[in-house]
């Protein structure tokens, strides 16, 4: 579907500005459209699509809002999540750790197991295996038994349990420094606090990175190693535009079955830097 | 197995799978016993782990030539499992295949003696999930249903369910979260948005699902109106949780299913008598504890099985630690397989005045002198227990309560079985990982979040 099709659908035809272009929007926009019209995809569906997956947005506690997704949809996106875990490091034979809900972009996008229709993951791509603890608190635990037995090379941690996870490792008297090459923090919808991670870099000894979601426009982005205030946005995979100070929106190229149109990203003080080369990754900079 | 032909109940005929489904139990005693001999040799061939088992015990695949003959296979338990681990630092002990293959996924078991990992790389995938597809198929599952997935990809049914629905190409639901009850509202949602006519659930969450439907104000009934099918894994349904359920909800198959990380699959048949073991993922033998030797049909006994999959990790004559029974009598639905019914985990046995009983036997108890209580969680204290006496801790029934019901209760249960009985109804029980706990101390309901009264 092209980009003025698109906009002919209800929850984009509703917020054209005077030019005809869509305002940007946030989740609560989205949130809001599907409760008034009782439309579960918050009027994004495509007339044309069927979905093969149908995803309850995380995010959309108070008022649910599903994405529609197909095969290419989830291997593009995917696609992103796979930057990301090159770019931390990730080799041939590693076992990735995934301690978060499966209902989360950062675990299903893993693997080809994880959701149907993906066909292959980002662990399938890359040779690793991957491993996922669900992301409750008192499941902590059992992510120690992980690190002891399966002995993972990275962990992806939902940050609501970063907390409980660190206070298990420091009664069981266990180091992640020299078990693990890094740690990567998400949270259903933008990016956990650079302070955080930064402090809990220093207690564990381990790089700990972040991944930038905005799952309505399934965006996802990987911090750069070398600079966790940026986040590399992979080529090819989205539009980004920059709509005012600090704030940044986002146009998802290969969404076709809910296509998403300038959903402005929640994390404040965004700033866009553009790749130097036509295939280098965009950053977005917390400023 | 009894080799006489299963008089066939059209009403309650199970529409076959494939060849398998037609076999005769003869037929399928025939497949049953070149599997395993495959197995076996796999084994001995490729699995160091099971092959120093063998060795042990003086056995080689190649004397299997009956099924009596998988008797000389010697048992194992988890705690063999988590001693190897501990011995070798890994989780790998040598009873995986192909388990450094890439896009292996790896799913664990649950914690509560333990944690063991299981290797499911993308050959058991294709084989495990095909044979779970008829898993699903004898449920009712069929092309083109909605599909609802509540997306635990911790767990390795998660791995089998995501391939049925490629096959079966069914459009799929994830629903945010996971199973427990807090996130109940999120199933809701998904039920009301998308009207699914089959789905799969653990059984304590179908629970909190009627409980969250009232609390949004909705008959649960509305909530699940377009389901045809439900399938409740994780615990064992009783006769009266399932008539409750069904008066609850309107759905009117709610379908069995024992299934186990380390491949245990029975599922029910519209015949309700006991859960079809799945062929070509395990072999079910019940065993009685004191001789060892298969438990008189229809007689409780622990479950041993033994995987057909013989890629990633392969469990064989497996004690998971489940009582259970099993029934080789034909039925009705005209399947070959055997049935069994896993009554819950051994280790909860107690044991009341001259009685050995499971929380399965006190929530049958309940239900039938209480009907209103059926389909309540009940939990037993170990401190009664230690006192020879039953002491349960039920949370009051959201409907169908009257004053004296503890009273009553207690009365009848100690009428059943012969000894002192007292019933104590609660606000709520602690719901921890995997539901409400069926035997706990007071101590440990007290930590864990203790009864609100």
């Amino acid at each position: 579907m092209t980009r003025s099709r698109a906009a002919t659908l209800p929850f984009y035809a509703a917020r054209l500005d005077s030019r005809g272009r869509v305002e940007p929007w946030a989740l609560e926009d989205l949130q809001e459209f599907a409760a008034r019209h009782g439309d579960p995809y918050g009027g994004r569906l495509a007339p044309d699509r069927a979905p093969r997956v149908s995803l309850q947005l995380e995010a959309s506690e108070d008022e649910p809002v599903f994405l529609g997704l197909g095969s290419r949809e989830l291997r593009a996106w995917s696609g992103a999540l796979e930057g990301a875990w090159r770019r931390f490091g990730v080799e041939r034979n590693d076992t990735v750790a995934l301690f978060d809900y499966g209902s989360s972009p950062a675990v299903f996008l893993a693997a080809g197991t994880y959701v149907a229709y993906l066909g292959s993951g980002v662990a399938d791509r890359l040779g690793l295996a991957t491993v996922c603890n669900d992301g409750v608190a008192s499941m902590a635990g059992r992510m120690l038994e992980i690190l002891r037995w399966v002995r993972p090379a990275a962990l992806v941690l939902r940050r609501d349990v970063l907390a409980p996870f660190a206070e298990a490792l420091q009664t069981a008297g266990l180091a992640l420094s020299g078990r693990c090459r890094w740690v990567a923090v998400t949270e259903p919808d933008g990016a956990p606090p650079l302070r955080e991670t930064r402090r809990y870099a220093e207690l564990w000894q381990v790089p700990v990175h972040r991944l930038l979601r905005a799952d309505a426009a399934c965006f996802l982005a990987g911090s750069d190693p070398d600079d966790p205030r940026r986040f590399l946005v992979e080529p090819g995979l989205y539009a980004l535009e920059a709509i005012g100070p600090g704030e940044v929106a986002v146009s998802t190229r290969f969404a076709r079955t809910c296509p998403s149109l300038r959903h402005r990203l929640t994390s404040a003080g965004l700033e866009l830097r553009r790749g130097a080369a036509r295939d280098a990754p965009a950053a977005l900079e917390e400023t | 197995m009894s080799a006489r032909a299963a008089r066939v109940d059209p009403r309650l005929r199970t529409e076959p799978f494939d060849a398998l489904d037609r076999r005769t139990p003869a037929g399928l005693e025939a497949f049953w016993r070149r599997r395993l001999r495959e197995v076996l040799a796999i084994a001995w061939e490729e699995m160091p782990f099971h092959r120093r088992r063998f060795e042990a015990a003086g056995f080689h695949p190649s004397q299997l030539r009956t099924l009596g003959d998988l008797a000389r296979v010697p048992l194992f338990d988890k705690t063999a499992v988590l001693a190897e681990q501990r011995r070798l630092g890994r989780f790998d002990v040598g009873l995986e295949r192909a388990s450094g293959d890439p896009g292996m996924v790896l799913s664990s078991s649950s914690g509560t003696r333990g944690t063991t990992f299981l290797a499911h790389p993308p050959r058991w995938r294709r084989v495990q999930g095909r044979s779970a597809l008829r898993a699903h198929w004898w449920a009712g599952l069929r092309p083109g249903t909605r599909f609802l997935l509540s997306a635990p990809a911790w767990h390795s049914y998660a791995a089998v369910q995501t391939w049925i629905a490629e096959r079966l190409e069914l459009p799929c639901v994830v629903v945010a979260g996971t199973y427990l009850p807090r996130f109940a509202g999120r199933i809701v949602e998904a039920l009301l948005a998308f009207r699914p006519r089959f789905v799969t659930m653990f059984l304590p969450m179908v629970f909190s699902l009627v409980s969250e439907a009232r609390r949004r104000g909705l008959a649960p009934r509305e909530a699940f109106a377009s389901v045809e099918i439900i399938t409740v894994a994780g615990a064992p349904i009783t006769p009266g949780m399932r008539d409750a359920l069904r008066r609850e909800t309107g759905v009117q198959r709610f379908v069995e299913i024992a299934g186990s990380t380390e491949s245990l699959l029975a599922v029910e048949c519209r015949a309700e008598r006991g859960l079809h073991v799945v062929p070509d993922t395990c072999y079910v033998e019940v065993l009685d504890p004191r001789s060892g030797g298969p438990a008189a049909p229809g007689t409780r006994g622990r479950a041993v099985h033994t995987c057909l999959v013989p890629w990633g990790s392969t469990y064989l004559r497996y004690d998971g630690g489940d009582a259970g029974v099993r029934d080789d009598s034909p039925c009705p639905c005209g399947l070959p397989s055997p049935r069994i019914k896993l009554l819950g985990r051994a280790e909860d046995a107690f044991r009341l005045g001259e009685l050995e009983l499971l929380p399965y036997d006190v929530q049958l108890a309940v239900e039938e002198s209480a009907p209103a209580l059926a389909g309540t969680p009940c939990l037993v204290l170990r401190e009664g227990l230690a006192e020879g006496r039953l002491e349960l801790v039920m949370p009051r029934p959201e409907t169908g309560y009257a004053p004296g019901l503890d009273d009553a209760l207690a009365q009848a249960l100690r009428t059943r079985f012969g000894a002192p009985a007292e019933v104590r109804f609660v606000e709520s029980l602690p719901l921890l990982f995997k539901g409400v706990p069926p035997v706990l101390s007071a101590r440990d309901l007290q930590t864990s979040g203790g009864a609100h009264r």
